[in-house]
């Protein structure tokens, strides 16, 4: 039989889900008839629950500047020491915790070393060159990517006037094969609806149909093509449309098409 | 009014700091190809704090990292067969004495008629930020990528992936055709794409809301209260830890979706595999309803969280950590 | 030239091709996220490596420095933990993870941080666990503010283990590796952390039951 002194030893394991099948069982028992024990298994789940949900704290912006200069003074410091104390040093590094007396000698030696050689800056391994020496300023490499940018139907488009139109007709079609396979799925789930829920989709679909209508014919009667940005409408309308219908098809979420606008 | 005073100080504090450029071979049978390097650090005017950047790139990349420090630094890279189209190759700021940052590109009209072969003017930007400032961002066949940036993202591109990284804040993605991957962010995430797989792993914030047409969604070291993710055809594997009162919503059209949840709160589980299998773990208190319908219950507590899962061609698995 | 554009276009005739190489910037950007490949390029001396390395753990770091040295010695003490890790990343051999020898420099520096703390600024842990509970004074602060204040006042090894495991969500098993102590101790610890928190938010959780009972009885 589960005591309070049993919840009291528990209650941290089982709050976190780490008792067996069977203890849990005997802790949610007594809980069923014990107030007490309750609200201390109350409590011990709000402390975790109100932890975990605490913020994440940001350093101050400064912050990687300051360990930057630190980094920095601390790599003049090592400058100043001669390459070969550095690697008795990075040795001792590795081996003081097992070879304690030997380090000890090492670093005798090592001492004795920098004493008879002063002023041995250079580095010759490369190891106490500056950062700044290793990665100048001009090797954040700024080319974000190479090759020309093809949509893969439209390589054979010879002027760059030719390709953005077929890639602009690329990606409308790429919007309306999407609303195609979900016309096909929705016309499968509507047996489900109710007729009142699918007059709402419908209507909210119709909405969106002459919104897009609006802006093709837009688009056919302006000057030129306008370039990619001047699709931008006609492709939030098509995105509104897809989230519309994915939301029908894939969760049966008719929700969405009673909200003006949609959910974005 | 506005005050006449412009929000970056002057021209004068345009430094220009690099404008390289070299001629290379593009392709040893067609026209040589020029390619610049234009760099400039632009400091707002005394008072002034640069809240919003907005950049709009429809000729290429564009990479935006956060720094420590009240400037904006802008490196364009532009490509262009000749010189003259060189010149066509703009890439303007706006300033706004409130505030935000506009940065757009533009293939200016040209004096005569001679097409411009395809694939041969491209510009990538990188830009780095004030961590505070909120991005946007807009490309169309391009990569997006952000880094480093405490006040949220909105990116958009028709064809191309889309990478965020270290970012806190509320972040929107959009794309038509691209891979969305999601670093360490902190804050609510909400991920559009048409064609193209999402990545996620270490999310924390209230809300994650993903929507794919065709691809699969990966998402790992997920904490959130409340998390949508909704597939067409692609599978969705997501794992994470589950709130109490949190309400977890996964469904694939036709895809297997499979989720583990660490034992924070107790599991109410709702799963509805309409020609396929549920599997639940066997701490789960389980019962079967029409229609595939398969509930389950799991742990000890008052606020459980819910799980609910669907696929209408797929399985649905619950696994222990 | 208020809200003008600016052209950035440089004017300048090319001179150079030196800088531009085309495929290497991404190449590098994917490495980066590499836990292997960002230490190997830390341990090179490359600044975009120790920035990105910086990035990827500031947060926790200083999240978990803070709670335990407390918010004056928080910055003191995460540049010192961030010092720590790119002078020592050469004796990282990777036979834990990163992100657990980060944790681990960070819980070791905060806790031998707060074990030299002279007593009268505020570190004696003990004196501080003996406060009485934090709900008492104050202008009603929000159950979480309550929770950091209490967490304050816990001894530091309780406090450490809190933040490990509740505040960062890590498992016994890590919070182990970290301490270097058994996964029985990392769990004791955690009780006692528990009991302690419990004790000193107890009125507070009262109210807050109290006040759901009436929100259910309506």
């Amino acid at each position: 039989m589960t005591r309070c002194g049993d919840v009291d030893r528990l209650v941290t394991a089982y709050v976190d889900g780490e008792l067996d099948d069977q203890r849990s069982s005997a802790v949610r028992g007594h809980l069923r008839v014990c107030t007490r024990c309750a609200e201390r298994v109350e409590d011990e789940a709000r402390v975790r629950e109100l932890a975990a949900d605490l913020e994440p704290i940001d350093p101050p912006q400064a912050m990687w500047r300051a360990i930057d200069a630190r980094l920095a003074d601390a790599e003049i410091g090592d400058s100043h020491r001669s390459t070969l104390s550095l690697t008795v040093r990075r040795w001792l590094d590795g081996a003081r915790r097992n070879l304690l007396p030997l380090g000890v000698g090492a670093a005798a030696v090592a001492v004795l070393l920098v004493l008879l050689r002063p002023g041995g800056t250079e580095g010759g391994d490369g190891s106490v060159r500056s950062r700044a020496a290793l990665a100048p300023a001009g090797s954040r490499e700024p080319v974000v990517g190479a090759g020309a940018p093809v949509g893969p139907g439209c390589a054979a488009a010879r002027s760059h006037e030719e390709q953005v139109l077929c890639q602009m007709h690329e990606s409308d079609k790429r919007y309306l094969d999407a609303i195609g396979e979900l016309h096909g799925a929705i016309a499968e789930e509507r047996a489900t609806w109710s007729a009142a829920d699918a007059a709402r989709f419908d209507s909210a679909v119709a909405r969106l149909d002459r919104a897009a209508e609006i802006e093709r014919v837009r688009l056919a009667g302006s000057v030129g093509t306008g370039g990619p940005a001047a699709r931008d409408p006609l492709h939030a309308i098509y995105r509104e449309k897809i989230e519309l219908l994915t939301s029908a098809v894939v969760t049966g979420d008719l929700a969405f098409a009673s909200t003006p606008g949609g959910g974005r | 009014m506005r005050a006449p005073g412009p929000a970056i100080a002057s021209l004068s504090s345009f430094l220009l700091a690099t404008a390289l450029s070299l001629t290379v071979l593009a392709d040893p049978a067609a026209s040589t190809a020029i390619v610049q390097r234009d760099a400039v650090e632009v400091s707002p005017a005394k008072g002034i704090r640069i809240d919003l950047v907005d950049i709009d790139n429809r000729l290429g990349d564009v990479r935006i990292e956060g720094h420590d420090r009240e400037t904006i630094s802008i490196v364009a890279v532009k490509r262009a067969p000749d010189q003259e189209t060189m010149e066509r190759l703009k890439v303007s700021l706006v300033p706004d004495p409130s505030g935000p940052v506009t940065i757009t590109t533009s293939l200016r009209a040209g004096q005569e008629a001679r097409p411009i072969p395809a694939g041969s003017v491209r510009i990538d930007l990188v830009v780095l930020a004030p961590r505070r400032a909120r991005v946007r961002a807009q490309v169309w066949k391009g990569h997006v990528e952000v880094k480093g940036v405490d006040n949220g993202a909105d990116l958009t591109t028709d064809d191309g992936d889309i990478d965020v990284t270290a970012v806190s804040g509320a972040v929107t993605t959009q794309s038509g055709h691209g891979r969305h991957t999601f670093a360490q962010i902190f804050g609510a995430v909400e991920a559009r794409s048409v064609e193209g797989d999402m990545s996620l792993d270490l999310v924390r914030g209230e809300r994650l809301d993903a929507m794919v047409n065709h691809g699969d969604v990966i998402a790992r070291r997920i904490r959130v209260r409340d998390l949508s993710v909704r597939i067409m055809r692609g599978n969705v594997r997501l794992d994470g830890e589950a709130m109490p009162g949190g309400h977890y919503a996964v469904a694939s059209y036709w895809g297997n979706v499979e989720v583990r949840f660490s034992g924070r709160a107790p599991l109410r589980v709702l799963a509805r595999a309409r020609s396929g299998q549920v599997s639940l773990p066997q701490r789960f208190r389980r019962r079967r309803g029409e229609g595939g319908l398969v509930t389950g219950y799991a742990g000890g507590g008052r606020l459980p969280a819910e799980l609910d899962l669907r696929t209408r061609v797929g399985m649905i698995t619950v696994a222990d950590f | 030239m208020d809200d003008d554009p600016v052209e950035i276009a440089a004017s300048k005739k090319p001179t150079s091709l030196a800088v531009v190489r085309p495929t290497r910037r991404a190449q590098t950007s994917a490495d980066l996220d590499d836990d292997a490949v960002l230490v190997e390029a830390c341990r090179r001396g490359e600044r975009r490596a120790m920035e990105a390395l910086y990035h990827r753990y500031k947060r926790r770091v200083f999240g978990l420095v803070t709670r335990i040295v407390g918010p004056a010695d928080s910055e003191e003490v995460a540049q010192e933990v961030f010092v720590r890790i790119f002078r020592g990343l050469g004796r990282f051999r990777g036979d834990s993870q990163l992100s657990t020898w980060i944790y681990r420099l960070s819980v070791n520096a905060a806790l031998s941080h707060v074990t030299r703390r002279p007593r009268h600024e505020g570190g004696d842990d003990e004196t501080l666990a003996n406060l009485p509970a934090p709900e008492t004074s104050g202008t009603d602060p929000s159950m979480s503010q309550r929770l950091e204040r209490a967490l304050a006042s816990l001894p530091a090894g309780y406090r450490a283990v809190l933040v490990m495991h509740d505040i960062n969500g890590m498992n016994h098993d890590e919070v182990a590796e970290i301490l270097g102590c058994h996964v029985g101790t990392s769990k004791s610890q955690l009780h006692k952390a528990r009991a302690r928190m419990r004790e000193l938010l107890g009125p507070a959780l009262a109210a807050e039951r109290a006040g759901r009972g009436l929100d259910g009885d309506e």
